[in-house]
């Protein structure tokens, strides 16, 4: 039996992270409009290690484009003006199809996750119970 | 160098990387990036009350090499045409547009190709999926003209025929066109 490398799980986990980025964008400006400098910081905390700040404003820029995200410059008082993101009608749906579907599949991994940790010799090297055998 | 780096310096040379890796985007892109990256140093600045090397070092660092940053923007810009000549398309369009006369499985094949096709959209294929129907509606026609005016064949099949044919071979055209662009 192949078992998964540590290596290829944490690549498909960025994967999965990149996919998921655009509706944490939606899911950030859900409660309150952001200045981009902002937005951006809090998105590269939220997607954890690695992600670099610079590269989520392509991101934001096709979302803008998808007609997802609004733009508007306000003025700042300790520089120049700045330009906040809000979410658009088309952006607050597209949040909420995804918030289903995200609960739908974390549901079904996380079931099939917890029936794989049942089964006995279930390869999970983190697991601290030796399998048993019989005599 | 000579003298000491200064913060605009940084600044200015990260901008000046990240204009060059970005030669390859679309110029209106290219220059959102720029200006958005601009902004975002320059907000970062304006907030803090030391703005020193050290500082703007940080705020660079923490937006990632301008090589990425250019590859991130290159990676939500449209996706190129896929490598190779359309000739897949051009299989289908045939397939569907005369193919289909030998019998079912040549318009069976055609679709499969047309709706797995990655250079057409879905109202692309659509269309390819609909090449037969001029031709069979020009039949159908034909028919139901002879039979109500018992006019002679020649006479009905001729014209409707080739305006048929003419229908199918423009919409080929457009959608082999379509493939390439």
């Amino acid at each position: 039996m192949s078992r998964m490398e540590p290596g290829r799980a944490s690549s498909s986990l960025a994967q999965l992270r990149r996919g998921v980025l655009e509706h944490c964008v939606l899911a950030l400006l859900h409660a309150e409009e952001l200045y981009s400098l902002d937005l951006v910081r809090r998105l590269a905390e939220a997607s954890g290690q690695g992600v670099s700040e610079g590269t989520l404003y392509p991101l934001l820029s096709r979302l803008r484009k998808e007609g997802r995200v609004s733009t508007s410059w306000r003025e700042s008082s300790s520089g120049p003006p700045r330009r906040y993101y809000a979410l658009t009608t088309s952006g607050a749906a597209a949040l909420a199809a995804f918030t289903a579907e995200w609960r739908d599949f974390t549901a079904s991994v996380d079931a099939l996750l917890a029936t794989a940790e049942r089964q006995p010799g279930a390869a999970d090297p983190t697991d601290p119970t030796p399998p048993r055998r019989t005599p | 160098m000579n003298r000491t780096t200064t913060a605009d310096d940084l600044v200015a040379d990260y901008l000046h990387r990240l204009a060059q890796a970005s030669t390859g985007l679309p110029a209106g892109e290219r220059a959102e990036l720029l200006e958005q990256i601009r902004e975002h140093i320059a907000a970062d600045r304006a907030d803090a009350p030391d703005d020193g090397p050290a500082r703007v070092r940080t705020v660079l660092d923490r937006l990632g090499p301008p090589e990425e940053v250019a590859a991130a923007a290159g990676a939500q810009a449209p996706a190129p045409a896929p490598p190779g000549g359309p000739a897949r398309e051009v299989a289908a369009v045939l397939l569907l547009g005369v193919g289909w006369v030998a019998g079912g499985l040549g318009w069976l094949v055609g679709l499969v190709l047309a709706w797995t096709s990655p250079r057409w959209a879905v109202r692309q294929k659509v269309l390819a999926t609909l090449l037969p129907a001029p031709v069979l509606i020009a039949l159908l026609m034909t028919h139901a003209v002879t039979v109500a005016t018992h006019a002679p064949l020649a006479a009905v099949v001729l014209p409707l025929l080739l305006a048929g044919l003419a229908t199918t071979v423009l919409l080929a055209v457009r959608l082999v066109r379509r493939a390439r662009a």
